[in-house]
């Protein structure tokens, strides 16, 4: 039947509540079964003059009757206590907190937790333990294994009181929000640096004239050299009359600037068959964009480490690009956005107009690879001088079941290893992130870094 | 068939079996104290019925084992399938109705074992009926109100001693009391079945 508007079934809706909107406690069929056994077996046994029938239902009646006369006074009360800072990968985690409200509350209290990619847990907890705080309340700590980054669905908690087995309260539901995961870092050493460094500070040193830490030359006292700069044993040695002075010059200190693009313009996990956006994908297993977002998170945490200045370019969602700069303030927004990063409608389908990178920027670039614009991407910002590094993050993938989808995928590995190669055959480093490989992603960060500072031609 | 077509076969049915998409969804992790899961109570359910029934049953001359068997798995059938309170009073009621023959007079002391017995397959159907198979119970939880129902025992078995010296004397008063007593606790049942709910302010935003 329809009750204004809603489909009402058994005097609920659809959404399971009471249609007639009433809460709180009330008597349940086990009430009703063990009164009318009861006094079935009562009657049974005054009728036939045996008390051994009659005795059988007695303790259901006593019981019943018992819990009649404690009729729970105060309603069960659920929170759920959730941090409000962003989580870490691994760590979305929540405490429900139980108050059954007074010692004629709840005594048991029924759980449904349910969270998006996981297994619903149905619970059934005192609602009061020795570990409880003095008004009765139960913390009960909960904990999702989700790998996923970005914004994430969290828990959903239906609870429900019962009292004595025979009073029972409406459902309530409680949680259901959504939660921010930011991707984790993964330690890394040394980066490729540019081929110029800019500004006046910095850890690096440059190879102009300044103050810094690396020398350069011994040169005569000029007008403006500081006085600190004379080099008293090099004068005494080269000038034992003091007719001209000498100074130690140094190289000037400079930072170097990398851009992190991230192709979060689609998000593609280990199972083929949710490529088209079919299926659900696992939260147990990371996706290309989770992949993207720990890479870039790990190298911009690296880059912030030596002092060096970072910027992120999304290219699904051009318009908010985040100039590079550095410390710590800075790094949680490039992380803070990374964890935004999202595929966006039509966003695989137009052509991506290459980013302003800023002059003698490092670019790295988290993609898939499974089309031709990182590679025309990596061409652009190669012609305008800047070294580019191209992070694989395609997952590892299961097993392709299918015909179909295992010539499709045939197709589609081929056209990749063939982008590959021609990155290969430009010179322009690839660094796998996915599955094994990650753990050697270090390894060649340092490989690359140590490349260019040998031979400075050498630039990725 | 030739063997590279026999070796694609294996291997299209060995990634079938072990697709890793079928793998089962991750669990939400809880820290409780130590807990039972829910098969269990419902295999403790579908154990104690037939030991309540062949109970009732064994006292009582002149039953037909075939009989007594079917109506036991039967029985047992109906509550490790649809262990509602409805289910379990009928089970009551025919443990109760297997009594009918004991021959023991004034009352046979088998009888209170019977009515624990009965007392816990009541228990044992609420918690089968309000827990999946997959879900998991407190232990802490199952034992909310021992003292409740080690009370009511105790009540019964005091009930039953006194039936037991009462037994031989049977008076016509005594007889139209048991009676009013019966029909006055069925109309107050019934009534309290009717009313309505409490229906307070209550929940975690009253």
């Amino acid at each position: 039947m329809t009750v204004g508007g809603i489909i009402v079934e058994r005097g609920r809706t659809s959404r399971g509540t009471r249609a007639d909107g009433a809460r709180g406690w009330r008597t349940t069929s086990a009430r009703t079964a063990a009164v009318v056994t009861g006094v079935l077996l009562l009657a049974l046994g005054v009728l036939a003059g045996r008390a051994d029938l009659a005795l059988v239902g007695v303790p259901g009646l006593l019981a019943t009757a018992w819990a009649t006369a404690h009729r729970p006074a105060a309603p069960l009360r659920a929170t759920l206590r959730q941090p409000t800072e962003p989580s870490t990968p691994g760590e979305l985690a929540a405490t429900l907190e139980l108050t059954p409200g007074s010692r004629h509350g709840a005594d048991v209290v029924h759980l449904r937790i349910s969270a998006a990619g996981h297994r619903s847990t149905h619970l059934a907890l005192a609602a009061r333990t020795r570990g409880s705080a003095p008004d009765g309340t139960r913390q009960v700590p909960l904990r999702l294994s989700s790998v996923r980054t970005g914004p994430q669905d969290t828990f959903t908690v239906d609870v429900r009181g019962s009292s004595r087995h025979t009073w029972e309260e409406e459902p309530t539901t409680v949680g259901g929000a959504r939660r921010l995961v930011v991707p984790g870092a993964a330690p890394l050493g040394r980066l490729p640096l540019p081929r110029r460094l800019r500004g006046l500070t910095g850890p690096h040193p440059a190879r102009r004239l300044g103050d810094g830490s690396e020398l350069r030359d011994i040169h005569p006292f000029t007008p403006g050299d500081r006085l600190r700069r004379i080099d008293w044993r090099t004068t005494a040695r080269r000038s034992p009359e003091l007719d001209t002075l000498y100074v130690r010059r140094t190289y000037a200190q400079a930072e170097a600037s990398a851009v992190l693009v991230v192709d979060s313009r689609d998000d593609v996990g280990p199972d083929i068959r949710t490529w088209r956006g079919y299926g659900t994908l696992r939260v147990d297993e990371p996706t290309s964009l989770d992949l993207a977002r720990h890479a870039a998170a790990s190298v911009a945490q690296a880059v912030v480490d030596t002092g060096d200045r970072v910027g992120l370019e999304d290219l699904a969602r051009r318009r908010r690009p985040l100039p590079p700069a550095s410390g710590r303030r800075h790094l949680r927004r490039v992380i803070h956005g990374l964890a935004l990063a999202h595929p966006t409608d039509r966003a695989t389908g137009h052509r991506v107009r290459p980013p302003q990178v800023p002059a003698d920027a490092v670019v790295y670039l988290f993609t898939t690879l499974l089309d031709d614009e990182p590679l025309r991407l990596v061409r652009t910002w190669r012609a305008a001088g800047h070294p580019v590094v191209v992070v694989d993050t395609l997952p590892d993938l299961h097993p392709v079941i299918g015909n179909h989808l295992r010539i499709a995928w045939r197709i589609t590995r081929l056209e990749r290893e063939d982008r590959l190669a021609a990155l290969d055959g430009e010179g322009v480093p690839v660094i796998r992130w996915a599955g094994s490989e990650r753990h050697r992603a270090a390894t060649r960060f340092e490989t690359l870094a140590r490349t260019a500072q040998r031979t400075p031609g050498r630039h990725p | 068939m030739t063997p590279t077509r026999l070796s694609r076969l294996a291997q299209r049915t060995r990634n079938r079996l072990t697709d890793p998409a079928h793998r089962p969804l991750p669990r939400i992790t809880t820290r409780t104290g130590p807990t039972l899961p829910g098969w269990t109570l419902r295999l403790a359910l579908a154990a104690l019925t037939p030991v309540l029934l062949l109970a009732a049953a064994s006292r009582t001359p002149g039953l037909s084992p075939g009989l007594v068997l079917t109506v036991t798995a039967l029985a047992t059938t109906l509550l490790a399938l649809r262990p509602t309170p409805a289910a379990a009073g009928a089970v009551t009621v025919l443990a109760a109705v297997l009594l009918w023959g004991f021959q023991t007079e004034p009352l046979d002391p088998w009888t209170l074992p019977i009515t624990a017995l009965a007392y816990l397959l009541t228990r044992l159907t609420w918690w089968a009926a309000h827990l999946p198979p997959r879900g998991h119970a407190e232990i802490t939880a199952l034992l909310a109100g021992w003292r409740r129902d080690l009370a009511v025992l105790t009540a019964t078995t005091a009930l039953g001693a006194l039936a037991l010296l009462t037994t031989g004397t049977t008076h016509p008063l005594a007889v139209l009391l048991a009676a009013l007593a019966v029909a006055g606790t069925a109309v107050l049942a019934l009534a309290t079945g009717r009313a309505p709910r409490d229906d307070g302010p209550t929940g975690p935003d009253a």
